[in-house]
C-alpha cells in the first residue's frame, strides 16, 4: 500500500464518494431528472417544421383567374388565409405589425394580362424577421406557383419519387433526442463535477485528504467515478424514456453505444474538473461551465446543422466532442451504423477525451501540492 | 451587579423540538439588568437553541419568552445578538459590514460616525477600517462581530460562545470590554465553553441536554458542590494522578496540571490524610498540599459526571511498536521561513520535537502556527529552511511517510454527509489499517467518545465537540509516529478534553510526537515544552515550568467595590500588561515591593474601597499574555 | 417599505459583487462572449447539404438537372461511385441523399411519359429532409418543363420579397435572439447564488435579527442584481451594434422599458430559486441547466413558438424571454412598435410581480427554518 497508485484505497476513496452522492437527495434528484425529463420534454416540444403560414390576401382584380390563383394557394392548407384586405396597404400594415406571417397582392390587371397572354404578375411579401421560416415560405409559394402554372399541360410536371430512409415517419424527435442527450449530459456533467471539485476545495476537505496517503490520482479518479455511474443511469433511462414517447429505435450495437457514451463521459466531467482548477468560488465555477457547455452545444449540431454555419466554424466544432457524439448516436440509433461507419468520430472523440484526461489531472494535481 | 433589579429577560417554560429531537425541554431564568449572565453546557445542551429563540429568529415549540417586556421577535431590534460563526461578511470592510448592519438597524448616519469611532476604539480596531473581514485574524473578527451587535446600542446583548478560537489575550480583552458593557447598563447574555471566562459572569447557569441543572453566581455554584480542592505537589505528576485515580473513596475528582495534581474532596482534613496515605503506598514523595476554593470547572465536571456525561478511559488498542527511537528527533526543523508576497508569515523559525514528546505551538491568532504545521506536514513549501520529518529531509509527500503521521487539522476533519462509522472507515481503509486492526480501533473510538450504538448518525447532526472527539479519534486510529493536532479541543467540554489529554499523555509514553496548538492555557500545561509566537516569530522557548518561572514580577489579585474605576485608576500606573481586569477581580503584576503600596494608594485616592488582596502563582495565560504584550508592535 | 433599509441592502450586494474581481471580470465578458460565437457561427437557414447524384442517363436533361441542383445554396452535389446501391451510399454517411436517374429519362421526358427519377433520403434530420425534396421536387418540375413537350406559357409570375432581412443576414435575425437568452441566463444565476449564499454561510441571520423585512431584503437585492443586468444588457446591445449593425428599426421606447422588466423577472426567478434551495450547488444545477435550456428552447430563440404543441405554447407563456425576444426582434427588425409588443410588455410585467411574491413567500417571517 505504499506506491503511488492502490487498488485498494482507490476502492475506499469510491465507497466514500458513493455513499455522499447517493445520502444528498437534492443533488441525486438534479443529476437525474434533468437528462431524463429534459430530453422527454423538449424532443416533445421543439418542432421546427412549419406546417402553416399565416397569410392576408387582397385581391384587386377580384376575378375568377384571382380567385383560383388564391385556392391553389390554399388548397393544401400551407397558407391560411386571415380574412380578406381590400388595399395592398392595409397587407403591408399587416406583414410589418406581425400579425400575418406573408402577404399576397394580386394586382388589379392580373385578369388582362393573362387572357393577354403575359405573365400575371403577382406579389408576395414575406414577414423575414425569421429567415429560415421566411425561406420555407417562399420555396412553398414557389411550388404552389409552378404546379398551377403546369395545370393545363398534358404531361404532368416532373417529380422524383421519394423514398425517406431511417425515419420513413419523419420524427422530429428522433433528430432531437440524440442531440438533447449529449447535450445535457454535457450541461449537467459540467455543472456537476465543477462545483463538485470547488466543493472540495471550498470546504477545506481537500486538505485532509492529501494529508492520507491517498495519491492525488486515486482521488481524482475516485471524484469521477459515482458521477460515471449515474450519468450512465441517467442515460439508458432517458433513451428507454425515448423510446416510450416517440418509439425511438434502437438499431445500433447496445455494447458499441454504452462504450462509447462512457468516454464522453469521462470526456464531459474531465472537463468539469479541469474548470474547477481554474475558480475559486462555486460562483465562478457556475458561470465558466455554462459559458463552457453552451457554445459546445449551440454548436454541436444539435439544434442548428453544421452545414449552415460559416467554414471556419464548421472547422472548429471538429474539436468539440458533443459534435462528435451526436453523429454517433444518429448513426448507431437510428442507422444501425457499426464501428466502421463512426471509426473517425470515434477517434476524435477518444483524443478528446484523452487529452481531456490528461490536461485536468495535470492541472488538478498540481494545485493539490 | 447594579442596584436595579428589574428584569430584561424572562424565560418561562422554554421548550423547542426539531421534529423528534428535543433541544430544549422547558427551562426557566431570569436576566436582571446590566448583569453579565453566563450559559454553560457541554455541546448540544441547548445553548444555541436557547439563543435564536431569544434573538427572535426561531420560534419556540412552547413557553414564555419576553426581552425587555415583549416579545422576541419584537423586541429583537433592541436586542443584539453575536452568533457562533460571527457572521460577518468576508467579502466587505470593517467599515462596510459596520455600515450595512447599522442601516438595517436603522442607525442615524450621525449616531453611527460617531458610535463606530467610540467602538473601534475601544476595541483597538481603528485605523483599519479599509481592511476586508476575510483578512482579520480570528481574535479581531470576533471583535468586529461585537462592533456590529453594539453598533445600534441595544439593551440586551446576546453572545453565542464568542470566544471559541480566539487567542487568550484577545480573550481577555473582549471580556474586559463586556465588563464595562455591563457596568454601563448593558444586559448580557453569554455562552462560553470556558469556565475561566464563566467566572467572570455575575451568575451562571449549566445547562444539560436541554435542562438547566444549577443556578446561581460561581461562588453559589461552588458552594453547592461543598468540596475542597486540594493542589498536590510532587516529584512525579503522571504518578500522582495514578495513584490518586485508583482511590475510590474520599476524593471526588483528580486533575492534573504541568506541574500539580488537584484533587477535589468533601473534606480538606480528611482529604488531605486519603492523599497522603496514598502517594506514601505508592512512594511518592509529597512536596505541598495547598488548600483552595474549587473552581467552576471542578462544578462542571462534578456535575457533568453524576449526569453520566463521563465515559470511561479506555487505552488505545495499539500494536507493539519499537521504542528504540526514544530521544531521536521526530521533527527537525531549521531557519523556517514562509513569506506570502509582502508578508511574512513565518520568521526564522527553529524548533525540535523528540518522540515521545509533548510540544506546544501557543500563540495569537494570524502568529503563524497553523501555518507552521502545514510546513512541516509538507502540504505548503517554506520559502526557506530546512525539514527534517522522521528523518527523512527529502519527498516529505511521500505515501510511505504520511502513512505514519497523523494530522487534524483546524476546519475540518470528517465529512458531515457521512455517517460517524462510514467516517471511520473511511481512514480506517485510506490508512491501510487490516481488518482485525480496523475493527478494534473503531469500536474504540465509539467507546472513547461515548457513541457506541449511535455510530450510523449523521455526522452533520453531531455538535461541534463531539464532531471533534470523532475526528481526533479519526486521526490517531493508524497509530501514527508523529501527530500534528491544530486545535483539537476547540469547542470541547471540560471532561472530554480532560480524555484528549490522558489520551495524548498516554500515546506520548508510548513514543509518538506530537506538535499541539491549542488556546486552553492550562491544557498547555500537559505539555512538556512549549513555545509562544507572536507575528511568526519564536518569542519564547521551554517547559511550563521554565516559563513560568522565568516571568517577571510577582501576581496580586486585587477585590474591590468599584472594578472599573480601580482598573482605570491603575492603567494610569502602571503600563498595560501588568494590570487586567476580571468580571469583577483585578489583576496586578507587581514588579518591586513598592507598587503594591503605590497601587493602594491610588485606588485610595480614587474613592474605590479594597475588600481583598492576595497573592496568586501565576498561570500561564498570565505568562502568554505578559510575554506578548511586551513583544514590540509591528 | 422602509426605502434606506431597501438602499442598504443594495449597496451592499453591489459591495461585495464588487469585490469579486473574477465574477465581475466573468458576469461581463461571457454574455458578451457568448454573443460574438453565436452572432458569429449560428446559422439557421439551410445551406450546404451534401448530396449525392448517381447520372444513369447522361444526357443534357441530367447535365442541367445537376447543375441547378448544384446552383441552390441549400445543396452540394458531391460525386459518388456509380456501383453502390443508393443504401449503401447513404449508410456510410457522407452524403445525406443520393439521387438517381435512370437512362432514358430525358427520351421520356419528350415523349410525355412519367420519368422516374428516384432519391433516397436520409431523414434523421427531418428538416432537411424536407428541404431537399422541396428543393428536388421544384427542380424537377422546372428543369422537367424545359425538356417536356412544350404546355401553355407560365400564367403567374411570383414575385418575392422577403421584408426586414432581404439580404438574409441572419445575424439580424439572431442577435435581438441571443439578446433575450443572454438576458435570461445570467441575472437569473447571479441573483440564484446571491440570495443561497447568504443563507448557507449564515450571514443571512444579520439581517433575520434586524429590522429589515422580507420584502425590503428582495426589493434590496433585487435592485442591485438589476443594475447589473442591465449593465450586461447595456454592453452586448452596443456591440451588436458595433459588429453587426444591429440598430433600432423603430420607437425604441417598448425596449427601453421591456429590457428592465425581463431583466427584472429573471433576477426575481434567481431569488425565487435561491429562497427555496438550500445549498448553492442545487441553486446552481436549477438556474444553470434547467433555466438556460428553457430559455434557449422554448423561447422561440431557434424554433418558432407556433410549431410547438399547443401545450408547450401555453407553456411557453410563462417563459419570459418568450415575450422579450418578441420585443427585441420588433425593436431591431421590424420596427412596428407599440402596436405590436405592448401585449409582450405587459405580460413581463405580470410575471415580475408574480415571482416578485414567489420569492417573497419563502423569507417573509425572516426566521431561521424549524427544522434547525
Amino acid at each position: 500500500m505504499n506506491g503511488v497508485f492502490s487498488w485498494r484505497r482507490l476502492l475506499v476513496l469510491l465507497r466514500k464518494e458513493f455513499i455522499q452522492i447517493l445520502g444528498n437527495r437534492q443533488v441525486l434528484y438534479i443529476l437525474l431528472f434533468p437528462p431524463i425529463v429534459q430530453v422527454a420534454i423538449l424532443a416533445y416540444a421543439m418542432n421546427p417544421l412549419v406546417k402553416h403560414l399565416v397569410f392576408a390576401v387582397v385581391d384587386e382584380s377580384r376575378t375568377p383567374a384571382s380567385r383560383q390563383l388564391i385556392d391553389a394557394f390554399t388548397a393544401n392548407g400551407v397558407f391560411v388565409p386571415q380574412g380578406r384586405s381590400d388595399d395592398a396597404a392595409s397587407v403591408y400594415r399587416a406583414v410589418q405589425s406581425g400579425t400575418v406571417d406573408a402577404g399576397l397582392v394580386i394586382p388589379a390587371d392580373y385578369a388582362q394580362r393573362i387572357t393577354r397572354g403575359e405573365p400575371g404578375d403577382v406579389q408576395l411579401v414575406l414577414d423575414g424577421v425569421n429567415s429560415f421560416v421566411a425561406n420555407l415560405g417562399a420555396g412553398y409559394a414557389t411550388l404552389i406557383v409552378q404546379q398551377y402554372n403546369a395545370r393545363g399541360s398534358p404531361s404532368p410536371p416532373l417529380s422524383p419519387q421519394i423514398t425517406f430512409a431511417y425515419n420513413p415517419g419523419l420524427v422530429t424527435a428522433w433528430f432531437f433526442v440524440p442531440g438533447l442527450l449529449g447535450a445535457i449530459l454535457m450541461i449537467t456533467g459540467l455543472l456537476a463535477s465543477a462545483s463538485e471539485s470547488v466543493r472540495e476545495k471550498d470546504e477545506g476537505t481537500l486538505e485532509q485528504l492529501l494529508m492520507t496517503p491517498a495519491s492525488s490520482f486515486e482521488v481524482l479518479l475516485a471524484k469521477i467515478g459515482p458521477l460515471f455511474v449515474l450519468f450512465l443511469v441517467a442515460l439508458a433511462a432517458s433513451l428507454a424514456v425515448s423510446w416510450l414517447l416517440f418509439g425511438l429505435p434502437f438499431r445500433g450495437d447496445f455494447a458499441l453505444f454504452m462504450g462509447i457514451s462512457s468516454i464522453y463521459i469521462v470526456a464531459a466531467i474531465s472537463i468539469g474538473i479541469l474548470i474547477s482548477t481554474f475558480a475559486a468560488t462555486q460562483q465562478q465555477v457556475v458561470l465558466i461551465s455554462i459559458f463552457t457547455a453552451l457554445p459546445l452545444m449551440m454548436l454541436s449540431g444539435a439544434f442548428a446543422p453544421i452545414e449552415s454555419m460559416p467554414p471556419i466554424w464548421q472547422t472548429l466544432s471538429l474539436i468539440n466532442p458533443l459534435r462528435h457524439y451526436i453523429t454517433i448516436v444518429r448513426d448507431i440509433l437510428l442507422k444501425g451504423a457499426g464501428f466502421d461507419v463512426i471509426w473517425p468520430d470515434v477517434l476524435a472523440l477518444g483524443v478528446f477525451a484523452v487529452v481531456a484526461i490528461w490536461v485536468s489531472a495535470t492541472r488538478y494535481r498540481s494545485q493539490l501540492r | 451587579m447594579t442596584g436595579a433589579e428589574s428584569v430584561d429577560v424572562r424565560v418561562r417554560g422554554l421548550t423547542k423540538h426539531y421534529g423528534d429531537v428535543e433541544a430544549v425541554r422547558g427551562i426557566d431564568f431570569d436576566v436582571y439588568h446590566g448583569e453579565i449572565f453566563g450559559l454553560i453546557g457541554p455541546d448540544g445542551a441547548g445553548k444555541t437553541t436557547t439563543f435564536n429563540v431569544l434573538a427572535g429568529i426561531l420560534d419556540p415549540t412552547a413557553g414564555d419568552v419576553t426581552l425587555l417586556g415583549e416579545l422576541p421577535r419584537v423586541a429583537r431590534t433592541n436586542v443584539g445578538y453575536l452568533t457562533q460563526q460571527f457572521s460577518l461578511f468576508d467579502d466587505l470592510s470593517i467599515d462596510e459590514n459596520l455600515r450595512y448592519i447599522a442601516g438595517l438597524r436603522d442607525v442615524a448616519a450621525e449616531a453611527f460616525a460617531e458610535r463606530r469611532g467610540r467602538y473601534l476604539a475601544l476595541m483597538d480596531l481603528a485605523g483599519i477600517g479599509d481592511r476586508l473581514a476575510s483578512q482579520l485574524s480570528g481574535g479581531m473578527k470576533q471583535k468586529l462581530a461585537l462592533c456590529c451587535a453594539l453598533i445600534s446600542e441595544p439593551r440586551v446583548l446576546l453572545l453565542d460562545e464568542p470566544t471559541v478560537g480566539v487567542d487568550p489575550l484577545s480573550r481577555r480583552e473582549f471580556w474586559s470590554v463586556l465588563a464595562r458593557l455591563a457596568l454601563n447598563d448593558v444586559t448580557i447574555v453569554v455562552a462560553t465553553p470556558y469556565l475561566d471566562e464563566a467566572e467572570r459572569c455575575h451568575r451562571v447557569a449549566l445547562l444539560y441536554d436541554g435542562e438547566i441543572r444549577d443556578l446561581g453566581t460561581p461562588a453559589e455554584l461552588e458552594a453547592h458542590l461543598n468540596c475542597r480542592r486540594l493542589e498536590v505537589r510532587t516529584a512525579d505528576v503522571a504518578a500522582t494522578e495514578r495513584a490518586l485515580e485508583a482511590v475510590h473513596d474520599g476524593i471526588v475528582d483528580v486533575q492534573s496540571f504541568g506541574d500539580r495534581v488537584d484533587a477535589l474532596v468533601h473534606d480538606a482534613t480528611d482529604g488531605e490524610r486519603v492523599v497522603r496515605a496514598a502517594l506514601a503506598a505508592s512512594s511518592i514523595a509529597v512536596s505541598t498540599i495547598d488548600d483552595e476554593a474549587p473552581t467552576l470547572e471542578n462544578v462542571f465536571v462534578a456535575r457533568l459526571r453524576e449526569l453520566g456525561s463521563g465515559t470511561p478511559y479506555t487505552p488505545f488498542p495499539a500494536t507493539a511498536r519499537s521504542r528504540a527511537k526514544d530521544g531521536a528527533l521526530a521533527i527537525d526543523a531549521h531557519g523556517l521561513t514562509k513569506q506570502f508576497g509582502a508578508f511574512r508569515a513565518v520568521d526564522n523559525v527553529t524548533l525540535k520535537v523528540a518522540y515521545g514528546e509533548i510540544y506546544g505551538l501557543l500563540g495569537a491568532n494570524g502568529a503563524g502556527k497553523t501555518t507552521i504545521i502545514k510546513m512541516l506536514c509538507g502540504l505548503l513549501a517554506p520559502t526557506s529552511g530546512r525539514i527534517a520529518l522522521a528523518g527523512r529531509t527529502s519527498d516529505l509527500r511521500a505515501a510511505s511517510l504520511r502513512r505514519r503521521i497523523g494530522y487534524m487539522s483546524q476546519r475540518f476533519t470528517l465529512y458531515d454527509d457521512l455517517s460517524i462509522i462510514e467516517n471511520l472507515r473511511f481512514y480506517a481503509g485510506i490508512y491501510g489499517l487490516q481488518s482485525s486492526e480496523r475493527d478494534a480501533r473503531i469500536a474504540w473510538v465509539l467507546e472513547t467518545t461515548g457513541l457506541r450504538g449511535r455510530e450510523h448518525l449523521l455526522t452533520a447532526r453531531l455538535p461541534g465537540g463531539w464532531k471533534q472527539r470523532v475526528a481526533f479519534g479519526a486521526a490517531v486510529m493508524h497509530d501514527p509516529e508523529i501527530l500534528f493536532l491544530d486545535e483539537p479541543t476547540s469547542g470541547v467540554d471540560p471532561l472530554a478534553r480532560r480524555q484528549f489529554w490522558r489520551l495524548i499523555d498516554e500515546r506520548a509514553r508510548a513514543g509518538t510526537a506530537i506538535l499541539i496548538t491549542t488556546h486552553y492555557l492550562e491544557e498547555a500545561e500537559h505539555c512538556h515544552r512549549l513555545c509562544f509566537m507572536s507575528m511568526g516569530r519564536m518569542v519564547t522557548e521551554g517547559s511550563p515550568t521554565a516559563i513560568k518561572a522565568a516571568q517577571p514580577g510577582r501576581l496580586f489579585e486585587i477585590t474591590t467595590d468599584a472594578p472599573e474605576r480601580a482598573a482605570a485608576a491603575l492603567e494610569r500606573l502602571f503600563p498595560a500588561w501588568r494590570v487586567a481586569l476580571f468580571g469583577t477581580r483585578l489583576h496586578l503584576i507587581a514588579i518591586e515591593n513598592v507598587d503594591l503600596d503605590r497601587a493602594a494608594d491610588a485606588l485610595r485616592s480614587a474613592g474605590v474601597n479594597v475588600v481583598q488582596t492576595r497573592p496568586l502563582p501565576f498561570s500561564l495565560e498570565d505568562a502568554f499574555i505578559g510575554t506578548i504584550e511586551r513583544q514590540p508592535a509591528a | 417599505m422602509n426605502l434606506r433599509r431597501v438602499w442598504v441592502q443594495c449597496l451592499k450586494e453591489l459591495v461585495e459583487f464588487r469585490r469579486d474581481r473574477l465574477t465581475v471580470a466573468l458576469a461581463f465578458a461571457l454574455p458578451i462572449g457568448m454573443l460574438l460565437i453565436f452572432g458569429f457561427a449560428i446559422r439557421l437557414q439551410i445551406k450546404n447539404i451534401p448530396v449525392a447524384v448517381q447520372d444513369f442517363d447522361r444526357s443534357p436533361f441530367s447535365r442541367d438537372f445537376i447543375s441547378r441542383i448544384g446552383a441552390s445554396q441549400e445543396l452540394v452535389v458531391v460525386p459518388e461511385p456509380l456501383g453502390p446501391s443508393p443504401t449503401t451510399i447513404l449508410d456510410a454517411g457522407n452524403v445525406r441523399a443520393v439521387i438517381v436517374i435512370p437512362p432514358g429519362t430525358q427520351r421520356a421526358l419528350a415523349a410525355g411519359r412519367p420519368a422516374p427519377i428516384q432519391s433516397l433520403v436520409d431523414a434523421t434530420d427531418v428538416v432537411n429532409a424536407l428541404t431537399i425534396k422541396q428543393i428536388l421536387t421544384a427542380t424537377s418540375a422546372f428543369v422537367g418543363a424545359t425538356y417536356a413537350p412544350p404546355s401553355a406559357p407560365p400564367t403567374v409570375a411570383l414575385h418575392v420579397r422577403i421584408w426586414f432581412n432581404p439580404g438574409g443576414n441572419e445575424a439580424l435575425f439572431i442577435v435581438p435572439g441571443v439578446y433575450a437568452v443572454i438576458l435570461a441566463m445570467f441575472p437569473t444565476l447571479l441573483a440564484a447564488i446571491a440570495m443561497v449564499r447568504d443563507k448557507e454561510r449564515g450571514t443571512i441571520v444579520q439581517a433575520y435579527a434586524s429590522r429589515l423585512r422580507a420584502s425590503e431584503l428582495i426589493a434590496g437585492k433585487c435592485v442591485a442584481l438589476e443594475c447589473i443586468g442591465l449593465a450586461e444588457a447595456l454592453a452586448i446591445m452596443a456591440i451588436g451594434f458595433a459588429v453587426w449593425g444591429v440598430r433600432f428599426a423603430g420607437d425604441p421606447l417598448p425596449l427601453l422599458i421591456g429590457t428592465p422588466l425581463l431583466v427584472c423577472c429573471q433576477v426575481l426567478l434567481g431569488l425565487l430559486i435561491g429562497a427555496r434551495m438550500n445549498t448553492v450547488t442545487s441553486a446552481i444545477q436549477a438556474s444553470g441547466s434547467v433555466n438556460s435550456l428553457v430559455s434557449v428552447l422554448l423561447s422561440g430563440f431557434m424554433y418558432p413558438v407556433f410549431t410547438m404543441p399547443p401545450f408547450f405554447q401555453l407553456l411557453s407563456y410563462i417563459v419570459p424571454a418568450r415575450h422579450f425576444i418578441n420585443i427585441t426582434r420588433d425593436a431591431f427588425v421590424r420596427g412596428a412598435g407599440w402596436p405590436g409588443v405592448w401585449t409582450e410588455v405587459l405580460t413581463l410585467a405580470v410575471i415580475a410581480m408574480v415571482l416578485a411574491v414567489g420569492a417573497w413567500l419563502p423569507m417573509r417571517r425572516m426566521q431561521l427554518p424549524d427544522e434547525g
